[in-house]
Protein backbone atom coordinates (compact mmCIF):
# COMPACT_ATOMS: atom_id res chain seq x y z
CA UNK A 1 0.00 0.00 0.00
CA UNK A 2 1.49 3.59 -1.36
CA UNK A 3 2.19 6.08 1.82
CA UNK A 4 -1.18 8.06 -0.37
CA UNK A 5 -3.21 5.17 0.71
CA UNK A 6 -2.04 4.74 4.08
CA UNK A 7 -3.00 7.89 5.01
CA UNK A 8 -6.02 8.34 3.15
CA UNK A 9 -6.98 4.74 5.03
CA UNK A 10 -6.31 6.37 8.49
CA UNK A 11 -7.97 9.44 7.95
CA UNK A 12 -11.13 7.24 6.65
CA UNK A 13 -10.89 5.76 9.57
CA UNK A 14 -11.23 8.22 12.16
CA UNK A 15 -13.58 10.35 9.86
CA UNK A 16 -15.57 6.85 9.97
CA UNK A 17 -15.61 6.63 14.30
CA UNK A 18 -16.39 10.30 14.12
CA UNK A 19 -19.67 9.72 12.08
CA UNK A 20 -20.52 6.46 14.28
CA UNK A 21 -20.19 8.46 17.55
CA UNK A 22 -21.79 11.24 16.20
CA UNK A 23 -24.43 9.27 15.06
CA UNK A 24 -24.82 8.07 19.16
CA UNK A 25 -24.11 10.98 20.80
CA UNK A 26 -26.92 12.83 18.82
CA UNK A 27 -29.30 10.10 21.30
CA UNK A 28 -26.82 9.82 23.74
CA UNK A 29 -25.96 13.72 24.08
CA UNK A 30 -24.49 13.41 27.67
CA UNK A 31 -22.93 9.92 27.45
CA UNK A 32 -19.32 10.55 29.31
CA UNK A 33 -17.82 7.76 27.70
CA UNK A 34 -18.83 8.71 24.22
CA UNK A 35 -17.71 12.23 24.49
CA UNK A 36 -14.08 11.36 25.62
CA UNK A 37 -13.94 8.83 22.61
CA UNK A 38 -14.77 11.25 20.45
CA UNK A 39 -12.34 14.11 21.77
CA UNK A 40 -9.89 11.42 21.09
CA UNK A 41 -10.67 10.54 17.89
CA UNK A 42 -10.94 14.00 16.47
CA UNK A 43 -7.78 14.63 17.75
CA UNK A 44 -6.47 11.85 15.49
CA UNK A 45 -8.70 12.90 13.06
CA UNK A 46 -7.65 16.22 12.28
CA UNK A 47 -3.72 14.86 12.46
CA UNK A 48 -4.49 12.38 9.76
CA UNK A 49 -6.23 15.47 7.43
CA UNK A 50 -3.19 17.49 8.32
CA UNK A 51 -0.48 14.37 7.58
CA UNK A 52 -2.17 13.62 4.01
CA UNK A 53 -3.49 17.36 2.76
CA UNK A 54 0.47 18.36 3.44
CA UNK A 55 1.53 16.10 0.90
CA UNK A 56 -1.34 15.02 -0.98
CA UNK A 57 -3.35 17.40 -1.84
CA UNK A 58 -7.02 18.81 -0.23
CA UNK A 59 -9.83 16.92 0.64
CA UNK A 60 -12.45 19.31 1.06
CA UNK A 61 -12.55 22.17 -1.75
CA UNK A 62 -11.93 24.90 1.31
CA UNK A 63 -8.83 22.82 1.91
CA UNK A 64 -7.09 23.93 -1.27
CA UNK A 65 -3.86 25.74 0.20
CA UNK A 66 -1.51 26.15 -2.76
CA UNK A 67 -1.11 29.58 -3.20
CA UNK A 68 0.05 28.99 -7.10
CA UNK A 69 -2.17 26.43 -8.34
CA UNK A 70 -5.79 24.97 -7.77
CA UNK A 71 -5.63 21.65 -7.53
CA UNK A 72 -8.71 20.68 -5.96
CA UNK A 73 -9.77 19.52 -9.09
CA UNK A 74 -6.40 17.02 -9.76
CA UNK A 75 -7.04 12.81 -10.32
CA UNK A 76 -8.18 10.82 -9.19
CA UNK A 77 -11.26 11.35 -8.36
CA UNK A 78 -12.77 9.20 -5.36
CA UNK A 79 -15.00 6.76 -7.47
CA UNK A 80 -11.83 5.70 -9.82
CA UNK A 81 -9.50 2.60 -9.30
CA UNK A 82 -6.53 4.83 -9.18
CA UNK A 83 -7.81 7.03 -5.57
CA UNK B 1 -18.83 11.31 0.86
CA UNK B 2 -20.17 14.56 2.48
CA UNK B 3 -20.15 16.69 5.29
CA UNK B 4 -23.05 18.41 6.65
CA UNK B 5 -22.43 22.32 7.51
CA UNK B 6 -24.98 23.61 10.35
CA UNK B 7 -25.68 26.69 8.08
CA UNK B 8 -27.49 28.03 5.16
CA UNK B 9 -25.79 28.84 2.18
CA UNK B 10 -27.76 32.28 2.17
CA UNK B 11 -30.07 33.32 4.92
CA UNK B 12 -33.87 32.55 5.11
CA UNK B 13 -36.46 35.10 6.93
CA UNK B 14 -39.59 35.14 6.14
CA UNK B 15 -41.85 37.23 8.65
CA UNK B 16 -45.12 36.74 6.85
CA UNK B 17 -46.08 33.04 6.15
CA UNK B 18 -47.85 32.67 2.88
CA UNK B 19 -49.07 29.18 1.85
CA UNK B 20 -50.25 30.38 -1.34
CA UNK B 21 -47.15 31.37 -2.66
CA UNK B 22 -45.17 27.95 -1.49
CA UNK B 23 -47.16 26.03 -3.48
CA UNK B 24 -45.72 27.93 -6.24
CA UNK B 25 -42.21 28.13 -5.00
CA UNK B 26 -42.21 24.00 -4.40
CA UNK B 27 -41.80 23.63 -8.33
CA UNK B 28 -38.04 24.63 -7.11
CA UNK B 29 -37.79 21.75 -4.72
CA UNK B 30 -39.56 18.92 -6.72
CA UNK B 31 -40.46 20.26 -10.23
CA UNK B 32 -39.39 19.45 -13.68
CA UNK B 33 -36.74 22.14 -13.35
CA UNK B 34 -35.62 21.82 -9.55
CA UNK B 35 -32.98 21.74 -6.96
CA UNK B 36 -33.51 18.00 -6.86
CA UNK B 37 -33.08 17.18 -10.03
CA UNK B 38 -30.15 19.44 -10.56
CA UNK B 39 -28.32 18.07 -7.63
CA UNK B 40 -28.64 14.66 -8.72
CA UNK B 41 -28.07 15.30 -12.45
CA UNK B 42 -25.05 16.92 -11.96
CA UNK B 43 -23.41 14.49 -9.38
CA UNK B 44 -24.66 11.27 -11.43
CA UNK B 45 -23.28 12.34 -14.75
CA UNK B 46 -19.52 12.67 -13.11
CA UNK B 47 -18.73 8.82 -13.51
CA UNK B 48 -18.66 9.27 -17.08
CA UNK B 49 -17.36 12.29 -17.21
CA UNK B 50 -13.45 11.82 -18.85
CA UNK B 51 -11.91 15.21 -17.65
CA UNK B 52 -10.59 16.32 -14.10
CA UNK B 53 -11.88 19.85 -14.38
CA UNK B 54 -14.96 18.70 -15.17
CA UNK B 55 -15.43 16.17 -12.39
CA UNK B 56 -14.95 18.91 -10.38
CA UNK B 57 -17.03 21.31 -11.69
CA UNK B 58 -19.62 18.67 -11.54
CA UNK B 59 -18.99 17.85 -8.26
CA UNK B 60 -18.97 21.58 -6.80
CA UNK B 61 -22.41 22.82 -8.89
CA UNK B 62 -24.14 19.74 -7.56
CA UNK B 63 -22.64 19.72 -4.09
CA UNK B 64 -24.16 23.67 -4.03
CA UNK B 65 -27.42 22.59 -5.29
CA UNK B 66 -27.59 20.28 -2.32
CA UNK B 67 -27.39 23.88 -0.47
CA UNK B 68 -30.35 25.02 -3.04
CA UNK B 69 -32.68 22.09 -2.27
CA UNK B 70 -32.49 23.03 1.49
CA UNK B 71 -32.82 26.66 0.51
CA UNK B 72 -35.52 26.38 -1.08
CA UNK B 73 -37.10 24.28 1.86
CA UNK B 74 -36.14 26.22 4.07
CA UNK B 75 -38.33 29.05 2.11
CA UNK B 76 -41.18 26.40 1.95
CA UNK B 77 -41.24 25.66 5.56
CA UNK B 78 -41.12 29.25 6.70
CA UNK B 79 -43.92 30.23 4.34
CA UNK B 80 -46.27 27.57 5.96
CA UNK B 81 -45.35 27.98 9.39
CA UNK B 82 -48.51 28.91 11.98
CA UNK B 83 -51.27 28.34 9.42
CA UNK B 84 -55.20 28.50 10.60
CA UNK B 85 -57.65 25.74 8.74
CA UNK B 86 -59.19 29.18 7.50
CA UNK B 87 -55.55 30.33 6.09
CA UNK B 88 -55.12 26.53 4.70
CA UNK B 89 -58.61 26.54 2.97
CA UNK B 90 -58.52 30.11 1.55
CA UNK B 91 -55.09 30.11 0.28
CA UNK B 92 -55.80 26.78 -1.96
CA UNK B 93 -53.02 25.08 -0.30
CA UNK B 94 -55.81 22.31 1.17
CA UNK B 95 -54.78 19.60 -1.10
CA UNK B 96 -51.57 19.85 -0.57
CA UNK B 97 -52.14 19.92 3.16
CA UNK B 98 -54.35 16.88 2.63
CA UNK B 99 -51.28 14.41 1.77
CA UNK B 100 -48.28 16.41 3.28
CA UNK B 101 -50.14 18.29 6.13
CA UNK B 102 -47.26 20.94 6.15
CA UNK B 103 -44.15 18.35 5.87
CA UNK B 104 -41.99 19.61 2.71
CA UNK B 105 -42.35 17.39 0.05
CA UNK B 106 -40.27 17.21 -3.64
CA UNK B 107 -42.99 18.01 -6.02
CA UNK B 108 -44.05 20.19 -9.10
CA UNK B 109 -46.29 23.35 -8.58
CA UNK B 110 -49.06 21.40 -10.61
CA UNK B 111 -48.56 18.55 -7.57
CA UNK B 112 -46.75 16.18 -9.79
CA UNK B 113 -43.95 14.36 -7.41
CA UNK B 114 -40.34 14.65 -8.36
CA UNK B 115 -39.12 12.46 -11.06
CA UNK B 116 -35.86 11.11 -12.42
CA UNK B 117 -37.51 11.17 -16.16
CA UNK B 118 -37.07 15.46 -16.01
CA UNK B 119 -33.41 14.70 -15.86
CA UNK B 120 -30.81 12.96 -17.90
CA UNK B 121 -26.76 10.96 -17.74
CA UNK B 122 -26.18 9.91 -21.13
CA UNK B 123 -23.00 9.09 -20.58
CA UNK B 124 -21.51 11.33 -23.66
CA UNK B 125 -19.36 14.03 -22.50
CA UNK B 126 -21.41 16.79 -24.95
CA UNK B 127 -24.68 15.78 -24.27
CA UNK B 128 -24.42 16.20 -20.92
CA UNK B 129 -22.91 19.51 -20.78
CA UNK B 130 -25.82 20.77 -23.23
CA UNK B 131 -28.37 19.43 -20.94
CA UNK B 132 -26.77 21.40 -18.24
CA UNK B 133 -26.49 24.62 -19.96
CA UNK B 134 -30.00 24.10 -20.68
CA UNK B 135 -31.13 23.12 -17.27
CA UNK B 136 -29.28 26.15 -15.81
CA UNK B 137 -31.65 28.44 -18.44
CA UNK B 138 -34.82 26.38 -17.08
CA UNK B 139 -34.03 27.04 -13.26
CA UNK B 140 -33.37 30.74 -14.23
CA UNK B 141 -36.53 30.85 -16.10
CA UNK B 142 -38.60 29.23 -13.10
CA UNK B 143 -37.30 31.58 -10.82
CA UNK B 144 -38.11 34.54 -12.81
CA UNK B 145 -41.70 33.59 -12.82
CA UNK B 146 -41.58 33.35 -9.31
CA UNK B 147 -40.41 37.01 -8.47
CA UNK B 148 -42.99 38.06 -10.87
CA UNK B 149 -45.60 36.49 -8.73
CA UNK B 150 -43.61 37.58 -5.18
CA UNK B 151 -44.25 40.38 -3.53
CA UNK B 152 -42.86 39.92 -0.42
CA UNK B 153 -38.94 41.42 0.31
CA UNK B 154 -38.47 38.63 2.53
CA UNK B 155 -38.71 35.66 -0.07
CA UNK B 156 -37.80 37.61 -3.30
CA UNK B 157 -33.92 38.22 -1.74
CA UNK B 158 -33.09 34.98 -1.23
CA UNK B 159 -34.86 33.90 -4.54
CA UNK B 160 -33.12 36.53 -6.38
CA UNK B 161 -29.92 34.98 -4.71
CA UNK B 162 -30.63 31.44 -6.06
CA UNK B 163 -31.44 32.69 -9.34
CA UNK B 164 -27.89 34.71 -9.46
CA UNK B 165 -26.36 31.65 -8.39
CA UNK B 166 -28.44 30.05 -11.78
CA UNK B 167 -26.52 32.45 -14.25
CA UNK B 168 -23.00 31.90 -12.68
CA UNK B 169 -23.61 27.98 -12.84
CA UNK B 170 -24.44 28.79 -16.77
CA UNK B 171 -21.06 30.29 -16.88
CA UNK B 172 -19.52 27.79 -15.48
CA UNK B 173 -20.28 25.13 -17.41
CA UNK B 174 -20.13 26.98 -20.26
CA UNK B 175 -16.46 27.72 -19.85
CA UNK B 176 -15.96 23.61 -19.85
CA UNK B 177 -16.45 24.04 -23.35
CA UNK B 178 -14.62 21.95 -25.01
CA UNK B 179 -13.64 19.53 -21.82
CA UNK B 180 -10.78 20.73 -20.67
CA UNK B 181 -7.70 18.96 -20.54
CA UNK B 182 -5.72 20.94 -18.64
CA UNK B 183 -5.26 20.14 -15.01
CA UNK B 184 -3.99 16.43 -13.58
CA UNK B 185 -6.29 14.64 -16.14
CA UNK B 186 -6.31 11.18 -16.62
CA UNK B 187 -9.01 11.99 -19.55
CA UNK B 188 -6.69 10.26 -22.61
CA UNK B 189 -6.82 6.65 -20.23
CA UNK B 190 -10.71 7.30 -20.15
CA UNK B 191 -11.57 8.48 -22.75
CA UNK B 192 -12.28 5.08 -25.01
CA UNK B 193 -15.17 6.01 -26.44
Amino acid sequence: MCDRQRLLKQVRMYHFALVDVGLYLDGHPNCPKALAYYQKYRKLYLEAVAAYESQFGPLTMMANDDPDRWTWSDDPWPWEMEA
Amino acid sequence: MWIYDKKLEYPVKIKNPNPALAKLIISQLGGPDGELGAATRYLQQRYSMPYAQVKGILTDIGTEELAHIEMVSAILYQLTRNLSECDIKKSGFDAYFIDHTTGVYPQAASGVPFSAGTLQVTGDTLADLYEDLAAEQKARLTYDNILRLADDPDVRDPIKFLRERELVHFQRFGEAFPPKCNGRSRATNNARI
